[in-house]
């Protein structure tokens, strides 16, 4: 009996400590095969691992020259390295098959391809794979309202989002769609105006065929004579690139913006450049793409010397878009400044900023897409900056609450050499200065800009040699 | 003295009337194989025979010395005149009895060969004697009555029909009324007792040497028929034997089929072999349908005897060709015409005779109870899996299908080139040719096979469990054993689920468990009143048989599955666990413990040269198999409800647990040895999987399904010792706690069985009607562009084929043209799919390039398939989640388009494939001198034309080829090589991983220099198992032999005269 007893007891010991046991196992987690690449504002990621890195340009009109003007586009690839590096641009259209053509990059060079020249069509755009992940790659948007600048997409995306429309006084609007897979894309296009949210059923199942791009007219698609237009682009199937010409004729707008949409929404949008002046209009267009209403906050930086006037909240209704003035702020200088959007509820914010300038005897008007959460960075690149001697070229906001030193390198045959003049400038935490690109060492190449603390970078860039005003455009951080 | 004999009864009227006239001498030829209780009385009934001219010859068998020392003591007492040879070896009854063909000298007179137990009326020499003289006979043999009771007929001799089946005249307990007492001549005798002329027996040489017992008596009289010898039986010579156990099954089927084959005169044979055939086949089925399933197996393997004996048939019938001096028709006279079964049966539905022996076997109670239950069981399989049978089991998990030719798969099997994965020169799994082996057998029909191979389990678990149980030693605890194994849920959700490695665990566990409490001597009854174990001490010979056994066993169990083999050596490291601390014998554990280990490396040297697959890094994966990421892993509750799977009713299952805990409270002397055995095996087992499910163990164990295994058999152990203890240690003890416990633990056995038959409802198991697998094969199966890959990427739960583990609970595999087979699931030796393909992967996975359809296009890679539902583990009610980044990481490819595809999976196709073997384009070639991945991803790849489509190391394909590169999917491997027009073109690396011929314009064909080793090995390997096959059934021509020369004659016919 007592044998029995004891075999008993053991087996129910035994038991008891297996129950009692954690399980390990049990962590909820789901499996992850690769980790969510962070769709956002377009940057450069070095990694030895990398086979081919592709970018993906916004596209341009490519007919070349007509009676009012140039319209075409080019490709402006930057080689920091040491080495040449090799690669495929594709060139996609909505008309022809895609082009494909080798390239090399020579090292510590830059490669410009023109777009026009290679096809012959109303619209192109272009992807390039690169043997290198250090390199970057810009698009050029040449029309006769001004040249933009825009760095080319690290990935295409299922979503894309425009927080700022505007086809008031006869102004264009198109949305320029681009599919460089072997397999339609299928879009579902919801736009934002005053009067509500609207997801008109000939932009539901916009198909993109695959590799080819398409042009989606705004104005065309009913939405004449709109202020506030923000527009989400969703894929059912299939990812794409979409980005946004802009060319403003009247209400307040004059100028021409080719700008890539914002692949994902974000919690903080972070601006170096702003300003208030005499003339000058500064609008955030802060949209909300969600189904949630959000609440959002407007922090002014980086005034000199000056109280920064209270956060602003904001109740941004769902689909819906907020026009924000900064004029309209009591006790805010005049001058340079930064601004901070971030919503009090997660990533559900696209933040675009309008800047409407004096030039000469007009205005015009540069449309920045905000640098999202974690865009902040030590080096930023600027491979595409003037040609010619300009003050107040480069705005860096130091984001971090630390001074900081900052460099402006150049980069040439001789690799990085520090631009004289632009050496271990000061920057007072949380503060912005404005560089002035005049030494020919800046001039024509490819810049980097290397602050001791995290830094926004944002250029303006002259039109054209022959326009007046500035465009504006973020570097590119990395 | 306790041993007197009583021979009252047999001393006649005529005992005194000894005749004084010159006679024949006799030589009784006693075959003696131990010191039985009858033997007194045998050798007394001798020493009293009234015929003086009889000398006694006991032909002793060996033994121990001092049972030896008894039996001639014995004799001495008894016979004094006997002579006593020791033959020294067990050669069974008729080698033995022909050994008075050297040990008795001359011819003129009589040989009596008798078995041990047949004791003699004190007339019976001299009735058989006169008879013999007066009729001319040359064979004569006693009336035979029962042993116990005198009065019951047990063989006056027998008729037999076309077929070798024997007509035995006699009802089963005939009472003697003398009715039989007419001398007659007859077909046959009983082997028990048989008087023969000595020339006779010497013409014909003696019993056939390779039949035992019973059998060789018919073939004697056969033969003594053909050379025109009398067969008769003399009913007043009278002879008493006590019931034997006679030869069942399919030994004397294969006896009787032998005889017909070797006797039958040839002309004959063209109708008889037919007929013999067909008649077996409906013998096989009405014994199944009588619920003889023993007699019914017996019957179909008889049937391969006449092809695998052939060569001892030839012998037997050039010898028999010698004989026959009497033309074939008389033969035939003698013969009852028609069907001596169903006579039988139309007589008195008698069982199976042979050789004089009504084979009843038990009560027929007992019996029809053990008919219904297995009956029962067999419907609810037919039932379960009715539509299975009609249209095959379904490509789900592990159930992949099976090649469709054997002799392609023997001639891979031969072909030192492995085509899984990559292809490489790699050893090929023994299971490739088993399964070849078993589509001969099945003439080719491979869907058969495959069902066989995987319902087949089901049932022959239960079997095992069977043989198990019988420690029991009472068929109904038996029964409620078995009905407790086939109760769990185990294999029916192991059928839903596709997992082949738990069937095979469920069908070989049992069966390896009950040979090794067979070689470590635990007894087989447990109805005794001893403490512990009940020791039983298996012979040499049948330890070398039980190892050779279960090292077949565990041979064919590691070639499909090596993770069971760890599950036995699991379950006997429990045992001897057991065995200490519930009292049983810890020696027979350890022996057992040995024997398994032993088994095992048997096993493995049996799979040479395969399992030194693992002696690789992922040896464990590949034994235990690829991790499987679970968010919520299985707790102690879900383990013990063996809730792995879809299961109806599932947690009846937890009844199961009530009989083996009451039977370890109640049971009693051995059966509380097994109680505490099983308890252990049920402890341990659900613990370690607990434990692994927990990730608490330092190394992974099999998957649960097949960690419950053991606890299955626990149960059903519990369950047949509570039957049995409710039978000897509750119902004879006073009333108390264990009589209620006891009737309560008898029902919850019943309510157990209900989750079977709710899991046989759809009549699938539980298998969906549509397949992943199917779906591929039929989306993707289009092989007109050349032979190409398909890589499946995802869950470890839902990638089919031969997983690669690629962390985080996700595989992959490589599918050869869309088509995955059962020998897909074992992965080569070559790391080449890591080398090569699992990078790409994690090119995807980690962003490094969008071009990876250009990378991956060397390979052949065409198809890139994400499993979403099996609806099996994943179904549409309850997906299983995609990986995290999977699919978009996939469509953000350039190179890959997007296939319609139905909602059970995402399907890339790489637009840059080149086929396995193809001309390579302009481009395409430029890439492939280039090499390396920088110049592979910047060239166009696609645009080259398939070649050589079908091309395997064992089948060349021969094909008019231009001139150019000829690509060759697969590493670079230098026993490849081009055969262009007249010339032998060696291959060259190409995109710095696979093979291109430089080929010209005219016939081409790729060939495959077969290593020499390869033939070495499999020589070798064929041998090994020739080997253990001997051991296993240990031929007589290996036994040891009397040296002839030993065996000088000791009596004489010409002194007796």
């Amino acid at each position: 009996m007592i044998r029995r007893l004891t075999v008993i007891i053991m087996m129910f010991a035994a038991c008891i400590g297996a129950v009692v046991l954690p399980n390990n196992s049990a962590t909820g987690r789901p499996q992850i095969f690769s980790a969510a690449r962070r769709l956002g504002t377009p940057s450069i990621h070095q990694d030895e691992g990398v086979i081919t890195r592709t970018w993906l340009c916004a596209g341009s009109a490519a007919s070349g020259p007509s009676g009012d003007g140039e319209y075409g586009g080019e490709v402006v690839l930057t080689n920091p390295t040491d080495a040449p590096i090799t690669g495929v641009v594709t060139i996609l259209t909505s008309e022809q098959d895609p082009l494909r053509k080798q390239i090399a990059v020579e090292a510590r060079s830059q490669l410009t391809v023109d777009i026009g020249a290679l096809v012959t069509a109303r619209y192109a755009s272009a992807y390039v794979e690169l043997s290198d992940s250090s390199a970057s790659v810009e698009q050029r948007a040449i029309h006769p309202a001004g040249v933009a600048v825009s760095p080319c997409a690290n990935s295409t995306s299922s979503e894309w989002y425009f927080a700022d429309g505007f086809t008031a006084a006869a102004s264009e609007f198109r949305i320029l769609l681009t599919n460089p897979y072997l397999t339609p894309a299928i879009l579902n296009i919801g736009v934002s105006t005053e009067k509500g949210f609207r997801s008109p059923q000939n932009l539901d199942g916009y198909v993109i065929p695959p590799q080819s791009m398409r042009v989606l007219n705004i104005a065309d698609a009913g939405f004449r004579d709109e202020k506030i237009l923000a527009i989400s682009v969703t894929a059912t199937a299939g990812q794409i690139v979409a980005a946004k010409e802009q060319h403003f004729l009247g209400a307040g707008r004059l100028g021409y913006v080719l700008a890539l949409g914002s692949p994902s929404m974000s919690d903080q949008w972070w601006f170096a450049d702003g300003e208030k002046g005499m003339g000058m209009t500064e609008t955030f267009k802060i949209f909300n793409p969600s189904e949630e209403q959000v609440s959002a906050n407007v922090l002014i930086v980086g005034l000199k010397d000056t109280v920064a006037p209270p956060a602003t909240s904001l109740t941004i209704p769902a689909h819906d878009v907020v026009a924000f003035n900064t004029a309209a702020l009591v006790g805010m200088p005049e001058g340079l400044h930064g601004a901070v959007i971030t919503s009090q509820s997660g990533a559900n914010l696209v933040v675009e900023r309008i800047l409407t300038r004096p030039a000469a005897t007009s205005v015009v008007t540069s449309v920045v897409l905000g640098g999202q959460k974690g865009t902040r960075s030590l080096r930023w690149s600027i491979p595409t900056s003037t040609r010619i001697a300009l003050k107040d070229a480069l705005i860096v906001l130091n984001t971090s609450s630390v001074d900081a030193l900052v460099t402006v390198f150049s980069v040439g045959p001789g690799g990085e050499e520090p631009v004289p003049g632009l050496i271990d400038i000061p920057l007072a935490a949380n503060d912005i200065i404005s560089i002035d690109l005049i030494d020919d060492l800046a001039l024509g190449r490819a810049l980097e800009v290397v602050g001791s603390q995290t830094l926004m970078v944002e250029r303006r860039l002259e039109r054209t040699p022959t326009l007046r005003g500035r465009s504006g455009s973020l570097a590119i951080p990395g | 003295m306790e041993n007197e004999p009583d021979l009252t009864h047999l001393a006649g009227d005529g005992f005194e009337e000894i005749s004084q006239s010159p006679t024949p001498g006799v030589v009784v030829a006693l075959v003696v194989r131990s010191l039985s209780p009858d033997l007194a009385e045998v050798l007394g009934a001798l020493a009293l025979q009234d015929y003086q001219n009889l000398q006694i010859l006991v032909l002793l068998g060996p033994g121990e010395e001092e049972e030896i020392g008894q039996v001639k003591e014995l004799v001495g007492s008894t016979a004094p005149g006997a002579h006593i040879t020791e033959l020294g070896a067990d050669l069974g009854y008729a080698l033995a009895a022909n050994s008075v063909l050297r040990l008795v000298d001359g011819e003129s007179g009589f040989f009596l060969l008798m078995h041990h137990d047949v004791v003699l009326d004190v007339r019976a020499v001299s009735q058989l004697v006169n008879e013999m003289q007066q009729s001319n006979a040359g064979v004569c043999g006693p009336k035979i009555l029962d042993g116990d009771n005198p009065q019951i007929l047990r063989s006056v001799g027998y008729a037999m029909d076309w077929f070798g089946q024997l007509d035995d005249p006699i009802e089963p307990l005939e009472i003697d009324q003398e009715q039989h007492d007419a001398v007659r001549d007859v077909f046959a005798l009983s082997s028990a007792c048989l008087l023969i002329r000595a020339d006779l027996f010497r013409e014909l040489g003696g019993f056939e040497p390779t039949i035992e017992d019973d059998g060789a008596a018919l073939d004697l009289c056969w033969r003594s028929h053909l050379s025109g010898a009398r067969v008769m039986i003399v009913p007043s010579a009278m002879a008493r034997q006590r019931r034997r156990v006679h030869a069942q099954g399919s030994t004397a089927e294969r006896t009787r089929m032998m005889t017909v084959a070797s006797l039958t005169g040839s002309l004959r044979m063209l109708m008889i072999v037919p007929l013999l055939f067909l008649a077996t086949l409906l013998g096989a089925l009405v014994s199944l349908m009588r619920g003889d399933g023993r007699r019914a197996v017996g019957l179909l393997s008889s049937c391969g005897s006449p092809i695998t004996r052939s060569a001892s048939i030839l012998r037997r019938r050039r010898q028999a060709r010698i004989l026959r001096r009497v033309p074939e028709r008389e033969i035939v006279e003698l013969q009852v015409r028609g069907s001596a079964s169903w006579r039988r049966v139309v007589r008195h539905g008698s069982k199976q005779v042979f050789a004089g022996h009504s084979a009843t076997q038990g009560s027929r109670e007992r019996r029809t109870l053990i008919t219904v239950g297995w009956v029962t069981l067999i419907i609810v399989l037919f039932l379960g899996g009715r539509h299975l049978f009609a249209s095959g089991v379904e490509p789900i998990g592990q159930f992949s299908r099976l090649p469709d030719s054997p002799r392609n798969l023997i001639s891979e099997y031969f072909s030192g080139w492995r085509n899984q994965d990559l292809g490489s020169s790699s050893s090929q799994p023994t299971s490739m040719i088993l399964i070849a082996l078993g589509g001969i057998v099945a003439l080719a029909h491979m869907g058969l096979v495959h069902t066989l191979l995987i319902v087949g389990l089901i049932p022959l678990g239960w079997f095992g469990a069977s043989a198990l149980c019988a420690v029991v030693a009472n068929d109904r605890a038996r029964l409620a054993g078995v009905f407790a194994y086939a109760a769990v849920p185990i294999p029916y959700v192991a059928m839903a689920t596709g997992r082949h490695q738990v069937l095979i665990a469920y069908a070989v566990v049992p069966w390896a468990l009950h040979l090794l409490r067979s070689f470590g001597g635990i007894g087989s009854s447990i109805v005794d009143d001893t403490v512990g174990d009940v020791i039983d001490h298996p012979s040499s010979e049948q330890r070398i048989r039980l190892v050779a056994k279960l090292s077949l066993l565990l041979a064919v169990t590691l070639a499909f599955s090596p993770s069971t083999v760890l599950v036995v050596v699991m379950c006997v490291v429990l045992w001897q666990l057991a065995a200490v601390i519930g009292g049983g014998s810890t020696r027979a554990a350890g022996l057992g413990l040995a024997g398994v280990l032993t088994a095992t490396v048997a096993a493995v040297v049996l799979n040479l040269p395969w399992t030194t697959r693992f002696l690789q890094a992922d040896a464990w994966a590949v034994i235990v198999g690829v991790d499987t990421h679970r968010p919520s892993g299985l707790g102690w509750w879900d383990l013990m409800r063996m809730d792995t799977g879809p299961s109806a009713l599932g947690g009846l299952v937890l009844f199961l647990y009530v009989p083996l805990f009451v039977a370890t409270l109640v049971a009693k002397n051995s059966r509380f040895v097994w109680s505490i055995r099983a308890s252990v095996l049920v402890t341990g087992s659900l613990v370690l999987a607990s434990l692994d499910a927990g990730h608490h163990l330092p190394f992974r164990l099999p998957e649960a399904g097949m960690m419950l295994v053991p606890v299955a058999i626990g149960l059903a152990i519990g369950a047949a010792i509570i039957v049995m203890s409710f039978g000897i240690d509750v119902r004879g003890a006073n009333f108390g706690w264990r009589q209620p416990l006891a009737v309560i633990s008898l029902a919850t056995l019943s309510i157990s069985l209900l989750p079977v038959l709710a899991a046989g409802i759809n009549g699938r198991w539980g298998q969906p009607t549509t397949t992943l697998a199917g779906q591929i094969e039929e989306l993707l199966g289009d092989q007109g562009s050349g032979d190409f890959r398909v890589l499946v990427v995802g869950d470890t739960r839902l990638v089919p084929a031969g997983q690669h583990a690629y962390g985080d609970g996700l595989a992959y595999s490589l599918i050869q043209n869309s088509q995955s087979t059962v020998l897909d699931q074992f992965t080569p030796i070559s790391d080449d799919s890591d080398q090569f393909v699992k990078p790409l992967i994690d090119a995807i996975a980690q962003g490094a390039t969008d071009r990876v359809g250009r990378l991956m296009a060397p390979f052949g890679i065409r198809y890139i398939v994400v499993p979403v539902l099996d609806r099996v583990q994943s179904t549409s009610a309850s997906p299983l989640p995609v990986a995290s980044g999977l699919t978009q990481s996939l469509g953000a490819q350039l190179d890959l388009r997007s296939v319609y595809s139905p909602t059970s999976m995402v399907i890339f196709e790489n637009t840059q494939w080149i086929p396995v073997t193809a001309m390579l384009s302009v481009s395409a070639a430029q890439g492939a001198n280039a090499g390396g991945t920088a110049a592979l991803v910047t060239n166009d790849v696609s645009g080259s034309l398939a070649a050589l489509t079908g091309t395997a190391s064992w089948r060349s394909v021969t094909q008019e080829i231009p001139a150019g590169q000829l690509h060759l999917g697969i590493p670079f491997d230098s026993r490849w090589r081009l055969e262009n027009a007249t010339r032998s073109v060696v291959g060259m690396a190409s995109f710095g991983s696979v093979m291109t011929f430089e080929s010209g314009a005219g016939s081409g064909r790729l060939v495959y220099d077969n290593p020499v080793t390869r033939y070495l090995w499999v020589f070798l390997q064929t041998i090994l198992w020739i080997i253990v096959l001997l051991a296993l059934f240990q031929p007589r021509f290996l036994r040891r032999r009397i040296n002839p020369t030993l065996l000088e004659p000791v009596v004489s016919f010409e002194e007796m005269s």
